[in-house]
Formats: structure tokens, C-alpha cells, sequence
């Protein structure tokens, strides 16, 4: 089975599997409260070094959103392309992300629109490992 | 006052796509036609700064400044993304306020593919280009839908900073496009990224400007219609930053990099807003131009969408913006445009800018913001 490593280091909680339980990290600031993702030593609004390390939750809504409709410049892969909606994502935490969204039509997207976290392959990298990829989906009534 | 930069000469290359000629040729042509509106020639600049995105290749300053042969002078490039030519220009600001020199170039140069910038180029890492996060236009739409919904912005407004940009860009012969084109067209155009479609974008395009600036007593010798250039900044944006490049940001209620700039250049102007008779700013899209028009305190936040709409902003108008058909017409060369900016607001302000001509203009603002952050706010007066 392949190696899974995740998009960037820092980003996600270890270990990678079960898929299900892993979670993005971040940290806070202790001096003026400032959330950020990922791995720090000072913090990215005020410098202090004063942080502790968080784990985010799953759940968020649609802060603003739009669709990729014209293949990215390569390296990303040109002939699968298919249009796909991003947003940016404000996490409960108060976190904005910009995240692909899946599991959702282009023209469900709504600004508002609860959503949560999904964790999957997104490519490989060069040396074959499996990159585990955030994306976000719509939280549908009744499920 | 004594320390105020006098601009003497201005120069442009046309910006468009120009696959005969290289940097160095672009940059030279906008060069030669700085020295002759400053009667100078190249031997009497004492230094000189180079501003380029750095997608061709390094030392483009000394290469420009070799086609007029060999020189001494200190030479450096400067880059800051699409604000690098008020980055440069702010180098030689700072060059002639402390003094050492009475007359030196701000040059700036670019050549660039056509369509969506490379990854590298906007400051992506590998990662954000391989989940197909790395196309700028996405995070300009995502402001745009956001000032819709938050300020009901119209869509058709949007459109009409489109088309007044191309209307003024008619009249400016150094635009890559001298079309104009009605809102339908603007608004049936390829959608790019929704809501934004193709022609509320500009392109990124070649291209080079020039302005020579000197100390006051200098300034004599070279003209009798000096431009003051009033002040200079340049800032980078603090967190968060919802744009190019980025992935994650928090609610800090910090002021954008273009207010922060803005603050900075009235404070030191001793001007404000309300003092402006046109402004330049980096309408990269068109609804870019609504949201910057509120970030530079033109009006109010949630506002901008009327000055287009009510016609404030129209050459003629009570605050034109543009005046030169904006990036959206004359396209992007990323390095040059904020030294081809300030060439349109010193032909408006010597009275020379011809059919566009904005009455009795005196002061004129400059604003670019690039990736990374950056921003320069410029002001100028007669």
C-alpha cells in the first residue's frame, strides 16, 4: 500500500490513518488571540512567540465562494480537468481556509452554506506516496 | 519642503505584446523619451532604480542603462510584485531626499506570457498548484461576490467600470486595447470566474515607463512645469490577507494594505481625499477598482459601486478614475505599471493628457497592490 503524507507538513494531525480521525492543526496566539493553520514559532498577526498548538474542528460555513472553470497553469494535471467550485471556508474556530468544495454541485453553492470537513487522496507525489488533501462538502439536512 | 522630489521627464513604452523587441529595448525606448521631456541626456542621471516582477532574468538595470553605454552610477532592481514600480519609485524618492543625489531614473520594465500568471510568479507553493488552488481571478471574484452580497453591489456596476475603463482607454494611444465596448458585452463576455467575466479583467502584457525625479534647485535646469511628487508609500498587508497567494486567514480588524498606504501618503502629502482632482488605482478586475476606491477613502466602505454608477467617476466627472483607460485597457506589465500610472497623472496635471484631459488638475493619486501584500499609494501635485 502506499505511503500517505500529508499536502504540507505541519498541516494535519498524525497519524494519517484512519483517515476519519485526522483533523487540520493550527495555533493560537496567547497575546492577542490570532488563529493561524499549521505550524509556527511567532505568531502571523502581532510576532509573539507566546502560541499553543490547536486542533481545528470539522465544521464551518461558506464565507464567499466561486468556480474554476479554465484548467490551472500545469503542474496541475490538464486533461482530467473538470470545473470545480472553491471557497473560502470560515471554520467555527473563526479560521478562513480556501478550500475545494466536493460533493457539491457548482450552482448549490451558497454563501452561508454549513459545511465540513473531508480528508482523501488529493495526487501522488514523485516518489509515488499518497498526498492526503483537504476539501470541504455541504452539510445536507438530514444527514 | 526643501527635500521634495520634482519630476522632470516622463516616458512610456506602449504597453501590448511586443515579440520583436526585448526588455532592455522596452525599457531604453521609455528611457529615451524621459531624457528628451527633461532635456537631459543619460550622462546626467546620478543614479537609477529597475523595477521588474522578475519573470525575465536578473540585472535588467544595468542591461537598460548599457545600451547607453557603459556608466558607473549605482544601479539597483527593485521588486514588489505589481507594486514595484512605486516600490522603485519610492527608491528614488528616498534617493533624493537624502541628499547625496540631484537627479535620478525610476525605470520600470516587463515582458510576459500571455494568460494566467505562472504559480511561482504570484508566490504559490507546489502544493496550492497541484490542488488547483492558484488562480488569482478565484480570490477576485470571492471579494466580488462577498461585496455584493454584504453591500448589494450590482453586477451591471461592476460591468460599468468595464466600460468606462475602455471608453477612457479609447483616447490613450498607448493602451494595448482602444475599444470601447457597451455593458452587454462586458456582461455576455467568457466568464472567467464567477460573477467576474473576461473583459472586466486586464491582462498581463510588456511594457515599461520612466520618470526622472530631481531636488528642487536641480529641477530648474531641466523644466519650467514641475511635478511634485508629494509623497510615496509603500506598505504590506497585515493578517489576514483573503488574496493572492494566501490560504488561510482570521478576522483581525486590521486595516487592508491599501488604507494603511493611503493613510501614509495623505499624512505625509498633507492632503486628503477630498483634495483629489483623479485617481489611478489597480483596477486588476473591475470590481477591484469598487473596493479600492473605498479602501483609498475616496468614499464611503459599501459606496463604491454608486461613484461608477452615478457617473463620478467618468472622465468629466467630479473624480475620475482612469483617466488613461486603466490596466483594464492598457494591460499589465506588472513591473512598469505604477510608473505608468504616474506618466498618465503628470500629463494630466501639466495639462497635456489631449482629448482625456481632467480640468484644472492639480492633484493626482497613484494606487497599485500586487501579491504578497504590497501596495504603494502615490500622490502628486502641480
Amino acid at each position: 500500500m502506499a505511503k500517505q503524507v500529508p499536502f504540507k507538513v505541519g498541516m494535519l494531525t498524525t497519524p494519517l490513518t484512519p483517515l476519519e480521525n485526522v483533523r487540520l492543526k493550527g495555533i493560537k496566539c496567547k497575546s492577542c488571540g490570532a488563529i493561524a493553520l499549521g505550524e509556527r514559532q511567532y505568531c502571523i498577526n502581532c510576532t509573539s512567540d507566546n502560541l499553543e498548538a490547536i486542533v481545528l474542528g470539522k465544521t464551518g460555513k461558506v464565507y464567499s465562494h466561486t468556480t474554476i472553470l479554465h484548467p490551472p497553469p500545469p503542474p496541475y494535471p490538464q486533461e482530467t480537468f473538470k470545473p470545480f467550485p472553491v471557497a473560502w471556508v470560515e471554520l467555527d474556530e473563526g479560521l478562513f481556509l480556501l478550500s475545494e468544495l466536493t460533493d457539491c454541485a457548482l450552482d448549490e453553492v451558497k454563501i452561508g452554506m454549513a459545511v465540513e470537513l473531508v480528508l482523501g487522496k488529493g495526487w501522488e507525489d514523485q516518489e509515488g506516496n499518497e498526498v492526503i488533501m483537504y476539501k470541504f462538502r455541504p452539510i445536507r439536512k438530514g444527514e | 519642503m526643501g527635500k521634495e522630489a520634482i519630476i522632470v521627464g516622463i516616458g512610456i513604452h506602449k504597453f501590448g505584446r511586443f515579440e520583436q523587441k526585448s526588455a532592455e529595448e522596452l525599457g531604453q525606448d521609455a528611457v529615451i523619451m524621459a531624457l528628451k521631456d527633461a532635456n537631459m541626456g543619460f550622462k546626467d542621471i546620478q543614479a537609477m532604480f529597475l523595477s521588474s516582477s522578475g519573470t525575465i532574468y536578473p540585472g535588467l538595470g544595468p542591461k537598460v542603462a548599457y545600451l547607453f553605454g557603459r556608466t558607473t552610477i549605482p544601479i539597483v532592481d527593485v521588486e514588489a510584485a505589481c507594486s514595484g514600480g512605486g516600490a522603485c519609485l519610492r527608491m528614488a524618492q528616498m534617493a533624493i531626499a537624502q541628499g547625496e543625489y540631484d537627479t535620478v531614473l525610476a525605470l520600470g520594465v516587463e515582458k510576459q506570457p500571455r494568460g494566467f500568471l505562472a504559480p511561482a510568479v504570484s508566490g504559490y507553493e507546489m502544493w496550492q498548484a497541484l490542488a488547483g488552488l492558484d488562480e488569482n481571478p478565484m480570490y477576485w471574484a470571492m471579494k466580488a461576490r462577498k461585496h455584493m452580497v454584504d453591500y448589494g453591489t450590482t453586477i451591471e456596476q461592476i460591468g460599468m467600470v468595464s466600460v468606462k475603463n475602455h471608453k477612457n482607454g479609447v483616447l490613450n494611444p498607448n493602451a494595448m486595447y482602444q475599444k470601447a465596448m457597451t455593458l452587454e458585452e462586458v456582461l455576455s463576455s467568457r466568464v472567467v470566474c464567477d460573477p467576474l467575466t473576461l473583459y472586466m479583467f486586464c491582462a498581463p502584457n510588456d511594457g515599461a515607463a520612466a520618470v526622472i525625479l530631481c531636488n528642487q534647485k536641480a529641477a530648474k535646469r531641466f523644466t519650467n512645469k514641475p511635478v511634485i511628487l508629494a509623497s510615496c508609500a509603500h506598505r504590506l498587508n497585515p493578517y489576514p490577507e483573503l488574496d493572492v497567494g494566501n490560504y488561510f486567514g482570521y478576522k483581525t480588524g486590521n486595516k487592508p494594505v491599501t488604507t494603511l498606504a493611503a493613510l501614509d501618503a495623505y499624512e505625509k502629502a498633507g492632503i486628503g481625499p477630498e483634495n483629489l482632482s483623479l485617481v489611478e488605482l489597480q483596477d486588476t478586475d473591475a470590481s477591484a477598482e469598487i473596493i479600492f476606491s473605498e479602501e483609498l477613502l475616496l468614499c464611503k466602505e459599501g459606496e463604491g459601486g454608486r461613484l461608477v454608477s452615478d457617473g463620478i467617476t467618468e472622465l468629466g466627472g467630479k473624480l475620475p478614475i482612469s483617466t488613461d483607460g486603466g490596466i483594464i485597457s492598457k494591460g499589465e506589465p506588472v513591473g512598469a505599471s505604477a510608473l505608468g500610472q504616474v506618466y498618465e497623472v503628470v500629463l494630466q496635471l501639466k495639462g497635456m493628457a489631449g482629448p482625456r484631459q481632467v480640468k484644472n488638475a492639480k492633484v493626482g493619486l497613484c494606487h497599485v497592490r500586487g501579491a504578497l501584500g504590497h501596495s504603494c499609494v502615490t500622490i502628486l501635485k502641480t
